[in-house]
This record gives structure tokens, C-alpha cells and sequence, in this order.
């Protein structure tokens, strides 16, 4: 019963964490068709500079706020200065991405170093709770609550507000949300940063529970994609779903199947990709 | 004489004679050169004339050398079987994964090549009994052909350079076919081909089989070259390189990306020799090529050598 | 966006010119003579291919860290030479690591090589280097199939202990030592955490243990509950794990969350604790008890001022990584001055590379090397520990000069 109840509550976080760093790619992808394959080092910088903050103010919210910030803000000035220049043109866009994956991920190094950290964690979340007979970690309840509470607060965003009546246009034809009159362009640069956000955000959070080191950036950015894919690209809902489910089978699947630990992470994608190429709930 | 064909004699005479003034180091590049330099023509067949953005390139690439390491290491060492079963193999992954991929396009076809890319990523990396994981497979043998042992950098600059050649010559007359130019058609505007009875899937097909086999060349004689193969054959890192050496060289060019090959190998070498930052440099080598050269090295200087014929686009 | 195959017609070579120098301009660097063989009277060049970028960045500047301290330490001269050293940056990847071993041997003509760290890189150089008959000196990876009969290159030494080495006296001496007799062995999946974790199931069987079950979570595992959540259903009373990189705080902070810290007592390999890991681990990591060759605690003359050079210079205490950077710039240095500079005869270096292992003294203790090249060294059993500030593995026991040929029966037929 204990590890039924562990494996779960873990499977929950892990996709929780997931679904802040898939959300943003999603919709990045989704509205603006840019593949941000620098959408892990948007994760890495962002639990670095939670990290420096941290160190700085021991308030984690504070890091919270000012990764995620610090991170829009970079993205925004990006979009603006270089990604608009290539619009429409996709391969010359990722290929971009690309690039500033390697810039960021040197400059981490460079400025961090290259030793493993790990984020403090917040005051009053620092300890296990006892649960029946469960030990299990306090932070990851927080992480499991945090996720509910963002997929909640971008779900009214993206469904009840005028913002998200423009985005979801945006995914469903952009030439046709132009054609009625949104400004594309300020629809671009705010999907890119607030994608950012969320990445500097889920930096923040992970960072606390996987912790964040050299190499980081591009083992979030496979797991962003899987979910993804698994879900559906431009869809809230199929990177929250596609999350969960990613976070609980691969804990479930490494529990019963240890040798074939990466498989369980593989194995959904492939055959979403054979039978439902759009995913879960992306568009067909 | 045209300037372009000057060029080509000699860079031809170059890499032939080349063992004659290069010392051992250098040749080696060279070989490294020609070997990224198919790699990236192959890609350009996908890219550069059908249109279609792959970002899985590198699947075909390392299943062609793992197939050729495991075979030689735990099998036989016979060049011919293993050679052969080193082309099949990503053949036979170009006609399974292309079957689900050439329904995408644009940013959809990047991210489903990748995705395919990846999931032969997960399994070298993480079937450790068949494929040694992370650890890789070292101690590959160069192959004997007909009693003459490819293990020195001359003779296998030479087996690299045959290779090549022919390859070379075999993308040159499919570019120059009408299945060539029913590809380049399609690039331009698929709505038009099938309006005039193109059966534009069939032919994306093909060509994406034709890419995947040559790349697997070019996996076969990298994995020779360097007598280990490893998870990193297959990463989205070297699949956003060859993007980058078509680009800078020139899509649709076929010899550009060899050029852009012959300039990334170069500055992969000796970047890092100038400043431990190599890797930022790089990094914003990917953002001024895609933003200011995105026609690439050759398509500047066929605009500032030509002044002739050029279909309108 | 691409233009079509355009024809271009012929406008005198002229045109051509700025091609042709283009490319020759390229092209320029390839036609450079490649470095003689420095002459008597030039610099001792040593190459290193160690990881400046990637995953096992952190390795491979604290090993040039060590080296370079010593190396300034003597001014960079020895036997009446100076000393010139090339760095190369391997990546942690093979197919890197033996580009750039290639570019150090044959363009840049070294005396000798550094590096590297990552065993497959190892592995991959190993034809390369035995075929090229120049010294290679390893400071890291320590696959025991590197120095293993029939793998074994007279061109190759080894500085750290292999797998075996490390692991497998550990198992007799948690049977003297400690209570526990039942293990839940874990080890990262790949070669070192599965050969490590062997060796001690081994040695920890061969002595009278038993092992209760062993788990392999794959490198990079984000998530080690799956795995840790099987111990409570065992009857193991204490866990031996492989764990490195990235996933030693993950796996130490999360050991600890999951409730198992003080529960079943966590042994393992000094890299799950290591100097360059501990900072970020805190107080998770007390009492963890792991073996390994090097700990800046070490309470000699040699080691204590080792590690208060290390600190004035760099702020931090050495890791086991710094240790062997260091080592291997006494070796060199020392073999340079027995052969007063002349360093010219690989074999002659070889040799005297091998020779001087008894004449320094490593901050570490004493070393030489074993018929194959490989190092015999002390080993330290070690607990993580507070002392003041900072968390250090303090040293438990000191096992003597321990040998690969003593470690390796369990594998090695002879």
C-alpha cells in the first residue's frame, strides 16, 4: 500500500514539474509554429539565477519572481531583436533556438560553474511528512499544488479572458486572427516570454527537486518534448494530461521494469507518434 | 571555363593529392571533412531540394555506424557484409520513420524528425546489453579490402575519397533527373505539382529514402574512421550541425553543404583551440548564419559570380 | 528562400578569383607544417584532453587545477627545460577526445598526453595511443578493462584506482567493521556503476556478506524514488551505491527525503560524496561512508600542504580530481628531471614516468605502478563529516597499497 501511495504521489509531482516546463513550449509552438529548442536553457537560467537570488535573499519567492521575470525578459528581448526578423521561416527559427541553446548553456557554465547544485528549498518545506506509514518529501506536496494551481491560473487565462480568446485564436489560424485584426506581432512577443515565464518558473521549482548543473538544459528539453508530443502540441490540457501521464508512468515503469527505465519515457512517445501523430489532444 | 567547375577540379586534385603535403593530422580532418561533407549533401537532397526540414537527419547517420560497429564487433568482420548490412539498416529506418513523417510540414515535420531521432537516441543509450549505452562500443577494426588494411590515414583518406566520389556522382544524377527536378517542383510549390499529377507524397518518399541511405553512407565510414560508436552518433546535436553546414554552404546547391561541412569541421577543430569559449562562438555562428546567410556561402557567390539565367522563385 | 541550379556563363577567371582565394584562405591552415618533434633545446610539451565543456566540465578543470599548481609551483621548468602545455577541450565524447588527442600527437607534437577523464574516452584513445607508442598518462577514468591483460598498453598509465581497486576491499571491510551483513546494492547504468557496484557485491560475498538485491537506475535518473522505495521492502540492512555527476546531490538529498538517512545507513563510492558534489548537498550527506583514493582530509605534511596551496589559490579544498591533476604533474615533472630533460625517447619517458611514481610524494601517499601500468595505491574508507563550516569526508581507515591484481579475481581468470 505505502508504495502504491509513494509511487503515485511521486508520479504526480514529477508530472506537475513536467507540466510547467511543457506548457510553455507547447504554446510557443502552438501560436507562433517556433520549435524554442532553447526552452531548456530557459530552465537552466532560470534556476541558476533562482540559485544566485537564493543565495542572496533566502526568500524563495523572491527566486521564483525574479527567474521567471529575468527569464521573460530575456526571451522577450530575443523575439524582438532577432526570432521577428525570421518569422515564418521555421527551420531558420529553430536552427536559431539552437544556437542560443549553446550560448546560454557556455555563459551558465562559464558564470556557475560546472559543479551539480541544488536549490534550497522554502522555509517550512524543507522536511518529510509522515503520511500513515508514507514518508514523503513536504516539497513535492508543494510542487503537486503549485502545478494545480498554475494549470488553473493559465486554463482561466486562456478560456476566460480576452488574452486567451487571442491566443487560442492564434493557435487555431494565425492568418486568420490577423485578417480580424490582432496584432500578430505583440501576440508573438507575449506567447514567447510568457513561454519563458513559465520555463523560469519551472526552473525555480525543479531546480529545488532535480537541481541544476551543466547539461540540464538539454534533458529538460527531451522531457518538454515528450510531453508534448504525448499531449498534443499548443493544448494547456495536453500538457497537464501528457505531463501526468508521462510523470506516472515513468515512475511506475521504472518500479516494475528497472531495465527498461528510458523505454518507459520512449515507448509512449513512439506509439503516440505511429498512431496520433498530433498527440493526445493537438490538433489534427 | 566556368568558375564554379575550376573550383571543383581544384578541390578535386586537392583531396587527391593530398596525402602528398598534408601531414597525418590534418589528412585526417580532410577524411573527417568528406565524411560530414556527404552527410550534409544527403541532408540537402531532404532539405535543400524537396524542401522538407529535417531535424532526425542524424538517425539514419548512426544507425548505418552502429549497425557496422555491432555487426564487426560480436559477428564478423568481413568489410562486405558488414558494409552492406550498414546500408540496409538505415534504409530500412528512412522507409519505416518516413512513412509516418512526410505527412508534416514546416515546424510539424521538425519536430516528429526529431522525435524519431530521439527514440533511436533512448535506445542506444539506454539498452546498455546491446548497445553499451553511454559507454559506446570502442575498439572497432578498419576494414581489410582485397588485402590492403584501411587502418593508416592514407589508405582510408583514399577509401573516404572512392566513397565519396561516388556518391557524389550518384546525388548529381538524381538532382539532374527528372526526379530531380519533379523534387525541386514540389519545393517550389506543391499545390502546383499535384495539380499537374504528381503524386507529391510518392516523391517526398523517395527522396527521404535516398537521404537516409546516403546518410547512412556517410555513418559507415564515420564509424570506421574513428573505430567507436556511441549515443552521440545519434544526438539532435549533430543532426542541428548538418542543418547548419547545408544552410552555410547552400541548400540546394548539392556541393554547398559540402563546403559548409568543410568550414564547420574546421572551426569545431580550431575554435577551441583560440578560446574556451568556443562553444558561445559557435552558438553565435548558428544565429548569424540563420539570420543573415540563410541562402548560404554558395548562394552569395552565385549571385555575385552570376549574372545569367535564374529560374524566378 | 533557395534558388534553383542557375547556370553561370563564362566571364573571364577574374570572376573566379575571389573564389579560389576564398577558399585557399581556408584552406591555409591545412597546408601549415605540422610542429616538428621539438628539438633538445625546446619546451617539454605536454598535451591534455580533459573536458573543459559538458557534463564532466567540473572534472576536468579541477584535474588542470591540480596540474597547474604544481606546474607554476616549479615555474615551469624541469630538467632544465621549460615546460609548455597544450589544453584541449574533449567534451566528455569519444569521438572529440580522440580528434583532439590526434591534433595534440601529431600537429602539435607533444612529448606526452594528459587525460582523459571519461572511460569510454579511454577506451576509444587506447588503439590510437599504443599504435602511436607515446606515454599517456590517465588521471580519471578508471575502467578496470583499461589496464586488464590483454587491453593493457605499455603507453598507458593510470593514476586512480580502478573499480576493483576501490570497491572490492570495502566489502571485506564492512564484514570486520560495521554490523551489517545484507546489502541493497545500487550502481548507475554504465560501466563503471555496474563494474563498481561488482566489485564490491564481490568482495562484500567473498568475505561473508550477503546480497540482498541489486538495482541499476540509468545515469541522469531526475528521480530515484522508484528505486529507493524498494529498499524498505527488503531485509537489506544497509545500501552500496555507484552514484556520480549530476545525480550524486539528487540521490542525497532525495535518500534523505524519502526517510532512509538514519534508517539503513548508506555506503558507496567516493564519487557520490565527492569534494566537488559535497557543497551543494548539505547536511543530507553526514555519515555517509565511502571508499576512494584521495580525501583532503588526509592528515599528512604532504597532503596538508597540498591542500592549503590548493586553498590560498583556488578558495576551496581539492577534490580527488585536483589530487590527480597533482600527481601527475610531480610524475612528469619528476620524470623530466631523472632524465634531465631529455625527453625526447617515448620509451625512454615511459619509462621514466613509471620510475618516478616511487620518488614523489603524492599528497595521496605513496604510489608505483603494477605491471600494467596501473597505479598501487592507498585507499581510504571516509565519512562525511562537519568540521567548522564545511562538510568533509573524514578519513575512517587507510588501506595500504592496494593492487588491481589482488581485486580482480572474482572477474580475472589468470
Amino acid at each position: 500500500m505505502t508504495f502504491w501511495v509513494v509511487q503515485a504521489l511521486n508520479g504526480v509531482s514529477f508530472g506537475m514539474l513536467l507540466f510547467l516546463l511543457a506548457a510553455g513550449l507547447s504554446l510557443i509552438f502552438g501560436v507562433m509554429k517556433v520549435l524554442n529548442l532553447a526552452h531548456g536553457s530557459f530552465y537552466l537560467l532560470g534556476a541558476y539565477l533562482g540559485l544566485t537570488v537564493l543565495r542572496l535573499t533566502h526568500s524563495f519567492l523572491l527566486a521564483l519572481a525574479a527567474a521567471a521575470l529575468g527569464v521573460a525578459a530575456l526571451a522577450l528581448l530575443l523575439e524582438r531583436t532577432v526570432l521577428r526578423r525570421i518569422y515564418g521561416e521555421e527551420l531558420r527559427q529553430a536552427l536559431l533556438t539552437f544556437g542560443v541553446l549553446f550560448i546560454i548553456a557556455d555563459q551558465a557554465l562559464w558564470i556557475w560553474g560546472g559543479n551539480p547544485q541544488t536549490l534550497p528549498k522554502p522555509a517550512g518545506f524543507t522536511a518529510s511528512v509522515r503520511l500513515g506509514d508514507v514518508i514523503f518529501p513536504s516539497y513535492r506536496l508543494l510542487v503537486i499544488a503549485v502545478g494545480v494551481v498554475m494549470g488553473a491560473a493559465l486554463w482561466w487565462l486562456q478560456e476566460r479572458t480576452r488574452v486567451g480568446a487571442v491566443i487560442r485564436a492564434g493557435v487555431d489560424d494565425e492568418e486568420m486572427a490577423r485578417g480580424i485584426g490582432v496584432n500578430t506581432p505583440l501576440l508573438f512577443t507575449a506567447v514567447f516570454a510568457l513561454g519563458a515565464f513559465l520555463a523560469g518558473f519551472g526552473g525555480v521549482m525543479g531546480g529545488a527537486l532535480l537541481g541544476v548543473y551543466p547539461g540540464a538544459d538539454f534533458e529538460v528539453l527531451l522531457l518538454a518534448f515528450v510531453v508534448i508530443i504525448i499531449g498534443g502540441l499548443g493544448s494547456l490540457k495536453g500538457a497537464f494530461v501528457g505531463g501526468l501521464l508521462v510523470g506516472l508512468i515513468d515512475n511506475f515503469g521504472k518500479a516494475f521494469f528497472p531495465e527498461l527505465a528510458l523505454f518507459t519515457v520512449f515507448a509512449p512517445m513512439a506509439a503516440i507518434l505511429a498512431v496520433r501523430p498530433t498527440g493526445l489532444f493537438g490538433k489534427a | 571555363m566556368r568558375p564554379a567547375r575550376l573550383v571543383g577540379i581544384f578541390a578535386a586534385l586537392f583531396i587527391l593529392a593530398a596525402p602528398a603535403f598534408l601531414s597525418t593530422y590534418y589528412l585526417g580532418l580532410l577524411t573527417k571533412m568528406l565524411i560530414f561533407a556527404l552527410f550534409a549533401m544527403s541532408l540537402d537532397l531532404l532539405l535543400g531540394y524537396t524542401g522538407l526540414p529535417s531535424l532526425g537527419h542524424v538517425a539514419y547517420f548512426g544507425t548505418g555506424a552502429y549497425t557496422v560497429g555491432l555487426l564487426s564487433l560480436r559477428v564478423v568482420k568481413t568489410f562486405w557484409i558488414n558494409a552492406l548490412a550498414g546500408l540496409a539498416a538505415p534504409t530500412l529506418v528512412a522507409l519505416g520513420f518516413n512513412l509516418l513523417t512526410i505527412r508534416a510540414r514546416g515546424s510539424y515535420f521538425l519536430m516528429i524528425t526529431l522525435a524519431l531521432a530521439q527514440v533511436l537516441w533512448g535506445i542506444a543509450f539506454g539498452w546498455r546489453s546491446f548497445t553499451g549505452g553511454d559507454d559506446g562500443l570502442p575498439g572497432i577494426a578498419r576494414p581489410m579490402l582485397g588485402g590492403w588494411s584501411m587502418a593508416g590515414e592514407v589508405p582510408f583518406h583514399y577509401f573516404a575519397v572512392v566513397v565519396f566520389g561516388v556518391c557524389l556522382w550518384l546525388l548529381s544524377v538524381v538532382v539532374r533527373s527528372p526526379l530531380g527536378r519533379a523534387l525541386v517542383g514540389i519545393r517550389e510549390s506543391e499545390t502546383r505539382m499535384r495539380v499537374l499529377g504528381y503524386n507529391v507524397w510518392a516523391y517526398q518518399y523517395v527522396a527521404s529514402i535516398l537521404a537516409g541511405f546516403f546518410a547512412g553512407v556517410a555513418g559507415v565510414l564515420f564509424v570506421y574512421y574513428n573505430g567507436y560508436v556511441g549515443p552521440a552518433y545519434l544526438s539532435v546535436v549533430v543532426s542541428g550541425q548538418a542543418l547548419l553546414m547545408v544552410i552555410l554552404g547552400g541548400a540546394g546547391t548539392l556541393v554547398g553543404p559540402a563546403l559548409g561541412a568543410a568550414i564547420i569541421v574546421l572551426l569545431e577543430n580550431f575554435l577551441s583551440a583560440y578560446t574556451e569559449r568556443w562553444l558561445t562562438a559557435l552558438g553565435i555562428i548558428y544565429v548569424v548564419v540563420t539570420l543573415y546567410a540563410p541562402r548560404g556561402v554558395l548562394g552569395i557567390l552565385r549571385d555575385r559570380l552570376g549574372g545569367g539565367r535564374r529560374a524566378a522563385t | 528562400m533557395v534558388r534553383m541550379h542557375s547556370e553561370i556563363p563564362f566571364s573571364g577567371l577574374r570572376r573566379a578569383r575571389p573564389v579560389v582565394f576564398c577558399l585557399a584562405a581556408l584552406l591555409a591552415p591545412a597546408l601549415a607544417p605540422a610542429a616538428a618533434q621539438a628539438a633538445a633545446s625546446g619546451p617539454v610539451t605536454i598535451g591534455i584532453v580533459l573536458p573543459n565543456t559538458g557534463p564532466l566540465a567540473v572534472v576536468g578543470q579541477e584535474t588542470v587545477r591540480g596540474f597547474d599548481l604544481y606546474m607554476n609551483k616549479i615555474g615551469l621548468r624541469a630538467g632544465g627545460r621549460e615546460i609548455l602545455v597544450i589544453k584541449e577541450d574533449e567534451e566528455g565524447k569519444p569521438d572529440v577526445g580522440l580528434t583532439k588527442a590526434k591534433k595534440l600527437v601529431e600537429r602539435d607534437g607533444v612529448h606526452l598526453v594528459l587525460g582523459p577523464t571519461n572511460s569510454a574516452t579511454a577506451l576509444a584513445l587506447r588503439d590510437y595511443i599504443d599504435a602511436q607508442r607515446i606515454p599517456l598518462v590517465v588521471p580519471q577514468a578508471n575502467t578496470r578493462i583499461l589496464t586488464a591483460p590483454g587491453k593493457a598498453s605499455r603507453w598507458i598509465l593510470r593514476l586512480i584506482e580502478t573499480s576493483d581497486q576501490g570497491c572490492y576491499p570495502m566489502g571485506a571491510w564492512m564484514m570486520k567493521n560495521t554490523p551489517y551483513r545484507k546489502v541493497f546494492a545500487m550502481g548507475a547504468d554504465f560501466a563503471i556503476g555496474h563494474h563498481s557496484a561488482e566489485a564490491f557485491m564481490a568482495g562484500f560475498k567473498a568475505a561473508g556478506g550477503q546480497v540482498v538485491k541489486e538495482v541499476y537506475p540509468p545515469l541522469n535518473t531526475l528521480d530515484f524514488a522508484p528505486y529507493l522505495t524498494q529498499i524498505a521492502a527488503t531485509p537489506a540492512d544497509f545500501v552500496w551505491g555507484w552514484i556520480g555527476g549530476s545525480d550524486s546531490p539528487r540521490f542525497v538529498k532525495q535518500y534523505q527525503e524519502y526517510g532512509f538517512k538514519g534508517k539503513v545507513p548508506l555506503y558507496g563510492y567516493n564519487t557520490m560524496v565527492d569534494d566537488v558534489a559535497l557543497p551543494a548537498m548539505g547536511d543530507a550527506a553526514l555519515g555517509i561512508t565511502t571508499v576512494g583514493h584521495y580525501t583532503a582530509a588526509i592528515d599528512t605534511p604532504a597532503n596538508r600542504s597540498f591542500v592549503q596551496e590548493f586553498e590560498q589559490k583556488y578558495r576551496n579544498w581539492p577534490s580527488r580530481y585536483a589530487e590527480a591533476g597533482y600527481t601527475a604533474a610531480q610524475l612528469i615533472a619528476q620524470a623530466t628531471a631523472d632524465l634531465q630533460g631529455a625527453v625526447e625517447d617515448r620509451a625512454k619517458l615511459r619509462d621514466a614516468l613509471l620510475a618516478a611514481a616511487e620518488r614523489i610524494q603524492a599528497p595521496r601517499g605513496p604510489i608505483r605502478f603494477d605491471k600494467y601500468q596501473q597505479v598501487i595505491t592507498d585507499i581510504y574508507i571516509m565519512r562525511v563529516e562537519r568540521r567548522g563550516d564545511r562538510l568533509v569526508n573524514a578519513v575512517v581507515e587507510r588501506i595500504p597499497a592496494v593492487s588491481q591484481e589482488d581485486t580482480w579475481k572474482w572477474w580475472q581468470k589468470p
